[in-house]
């Protein structure tokens, strides 16, 4: 019986955007309770109201200010934002949001560029959105040591395209707020677990196999979860953590192969 | 299929957002179907899209979604799955009439004017007007608010002096919901009238009861929306857009659902677009299944589509491989916020002072024959009686026992006289019949009777 109280938790590889860990003695609910709250309610930062000024692109202004607030905005660790419903100001202010503003206009974005490009439409990406609060902006999805290096690696989120005499101009106000509330404040793309499996060979059948059926049987593997020992010829678990025993099962049960793992 | 196309939103034409249609449904967000075939290259379906490839999971959840029901993700929703916007026209003529007066349009109305102010109940009403007396581009329009604040000359026929009195006609806007103004039209009909064509923008999400469609004609309203995460998801941490019911299947026998799932997935896999197409297997174009399976398979995938999913509530596998993969769905225009409707007190036909009929003019719910029926059966009589008159078109009626017809206030014009009146509570259809009865030379003679 695995005890509740005293789970343990092994980091397999963190990164920036990025986290796998082996979550050990302790019961599934643990770990479903763990992939619930990651979705639904760690508080993230997320574009909540918008005021257009100017809009003569060809999206509407909703459709606008729902993307907007689809844009994943990242703060510098440590960073701590009220909650708007919490916070003593009548609307909001610097405690609990921050202000973005936007303001690109094709004529002084096309300005710039070669002759043969001059038609072309511009693109407004996350990157055009200036924050009042340096600490909080539109995330980066280069890694953070090439951001500033390759620009054409992060170009942006694009939020919309602007024709010839097109503009938009407008603020964004981002709040503090949970993924209960509006899918926009989840900070994971996804975030999801899986039962390691337990594979045992059966070494007397295994015994029987010809060489050439064993190298069959490590080949056949979608997943190549199985290797072979050069020298003895014997089959073993390369890569657990790749078997998908449940999907393919169906697939290897039609051959004989599957008589050989218990 | 050619039917629930028609039905379906998504792009209309490319300058849809040029026209000045009376009624427009446009998807926010539409997506090149995963599965394409010939027909659809023909058309230019890619650049024309009416739908969005959702990720299905074929299985039951939750009991809401018997019946054909699906069972939305909360998480595509606020992402943008089935958002859609609908556009719909309003005009005002600005008529000129034959005594020579014309209608005018009144400039904007300022808070000023209002004893009160900004705080005055009358004054939202003139919020969304503009210098010109139209309401302003962008401009939110919420029940009751005036788009043209038209006047309309008191006499408007005959010669002679023309009186300079002025009557407020205004084109207000009247749907539950608020609207937001996109366009505003100066232009003139045929009879050379000034016309106002004012083109009003609804955004919406979907909501339980919004309709969707697969483009195999199962089509199914949204019986619940759930939590991203209580729904079941895969390992690979994909979780569907939308749960459709395993029982939509053996009847209706759509097998290229199925096959559009499988190929779907493939395609999704491999980063390409899946080809559908019945015909045309020689030219190597279309996709086979079994090849389809054999891609599934070199990505890890069970050949059948199946996969292996955990419960987003408890945690736990779920006892059976769940068929799942993109198919793509459209968001058909039957929405209930176009259709619900419910009412207490109301308008009235005029002949006979029931209640009237259908949403649009405010109507009363009929209780019809069946469940009349029904109230019989089960002896409800005091409900007969309340749904059927009280609540209808209860009249009191005059009658005079001597003779038996109605009379009024009291007198019975047929004999003359006052004595044998009594009053009766009775439909007033139903006093209506015994009058145009009458009118044909037919006497209906009501004997009355203690209770
Ligand atoms: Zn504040
Ligand atoms: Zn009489």
């Amino acid at each position: 019986m695995p005890n509740l109280r005293a789970p343990q938790v092994e980091i397999v590889d963190l990164r920036e955007d990025f986290v796998e860990f082996v979550l050990s003695n302790t019961d599934t609910s643990v770990a479903n309770a763990l992939r619930r709250v990651m979705i639904a309610e760690v508080p993230t930062m997320a574009i909540d109201l918008v005021t257009i000024h100017d809009n003569s692109s060809v999206l509407q202004d909703e459709f606008l200010s729902h993307r907007l607030g689809l844009i994943p905005l990242a703060a510098d660790p440590g960073v701590q934002y009220e909650y708007n419903y919490d916070c003593d100001c009548e609307d909001y202010c610097d405690k609990c949001s921050a202000v973005f503003t936007l303001d690109v206009s094709w004529d002084k974005k096309a300005l710039g560029r070669p002759e043969h490009m001059q038609d072309q439409p511009v693109h407004v990406t996350s990157a055009d959105l200036v924050s009042s609060d340096p600490r909080l902006r539109a995330v980066h999805f280069a890694p953070s040591d090439q951001t500033n290096s390759d620009i054409s690696q992060d170009a942006g989120i694009i939020i919309a395209k602007l024709a010839k005499g097109q503009r938009m101009q407008l603020t964004a106000v981002a709040k503090k707020g949970i993924a209960k509330e509006h899918a926009k404040w989840s900070p994971v793309a996804v975030a999801t677990y899986k039962f390691e499996p337990v594979i045992e060979i059966n070494e007397e059948k295994e015994a029987l196999l010809t060489p050439e059926q064993k190298a069959e049987f490590v080949e056949i593997c979608p997943a190549k979860v199985y290797g072979r020992d050069e020298k003895s010829g014997t089959i073993f678990v390369e890569h657990r953590d790749m078997c998908m025993w449940r999907r393919t099962g169906r697939y290897l049960r039609r051959r004989w192969w599957s008589r050989l793992l218990r | 299929m050619v039917k629930r196309l028609r039905h379906a939103m998504g792009t209309t034409a490319l300058n849809m957002h040029e026209r000045m249609d009376g009624l427009l449904y446009a998807l926010v967000h539409p997506q090149k179907p995963m599965v394409t075939t010939r027909v659809l290259d023909l058309v230019h379906f890619d650049q024309v899209p009416g739908g969005q490839n959702a990720s299905i999971a074929v299985m039951s959840y939750s009991g809401y979604d018997i019946e054909d029901a699906i069972v939305l993700n909360r998480g595509s929703l606020d992402r943008g799955f089935g958002r859609c916007m609908v556009f719909r026209k309003h005009q005002a003529p600005i008529r000129k009439y034959p005594n020579g007066t014309q209608d005018k349009i009144v400039g904007k109305v300022r808070a000023s004017e209002f004893p009160r102010g900004e705080d005055d109940p009358r004054w939202p009403r003139y919020k969304a007007l503009d210098e010109d007396g139209i309401c302003r581009v962008g401009a939110r329009l919420d029940p009751g608010t005036i788009m043209v604040n038209k006047h309309s000359p008191a006499s408007t026929s005959g010669s002679g002096p023309v009186s300079s009195d002025f009557a407020s006609t205004p084109l207000s806007y009247k749907a539950p919901a608020e609207s937001y103004v996109d366009k505003v039209v100066l232009t003139a009909n045929e009879n050379e009238d000034y016309l106002i064509k004012i083109l009003l923008r609804q955004t919406r999400r979907p909501e339980v009861g919004d309709k969707f469609s697969s483009r195999h004609g199962q089509k199914g309203v949204c019986g619940i929306i759930v939590p991203q995460e209580d729904m079941p998801f895969a390992d690979s941490g994909i979780c569907p857009d939308l749960i459709m019911n395993p029982h939509g299947f053996p009847s209706r026998m759509t097998v290229g659902k199925m096959v559009e799932l499988v190929a779907g997935k493939a395609g999704v896999l491999h980063g390409h677009q899946a080809y559908g197409t019945a015909f045309g297997e020689e030219h190597g174009s279309a996709d086979r299944v079994h090849l389809c399976c054999q891609a599934l398979v070199e990505r890890g995938y069970s050949y059948v589509g199946k996969d292996m999913l955990t419960s987003g509530t408890g945690g736990e596998p779920l006892m059976n491989y769940i068929f799942a993969g993109p198919v793509f769905y459209q968001k058909l225009k039957h929405m209930v916020m176009d259709k619900m409707h419910a009412r207490a007190r109301g308008p009235r036909a005029v002949l006979t002072r029931q209640p009237t009929e259908g949403r649009s003019r405010d109507g009363g719910l009929r209780l019809g024959e069946m469940e009349r029926d029904c109230l019989i059966g089960y002896g409800a009589s005091a409900l007969i009686m309340e749904r059927l008159m009280i609540s209808s078109d209860a009249f009191t009626a005059n009658v005079c026992q001597g003779c038996g017809l109605l009379g009024y206030s009291g007198w019975c014009q047929n004999c003359r006289s006052p004595e044998k009146m009594a009053d009766i509570r009775l439909p007033y259809a139903c006093k209506l019949l015994f009058q145009e009865l009458q009118s044909m030379n037919i006497v209906p003679r009501l004997k009355l009777q203690d209770f």
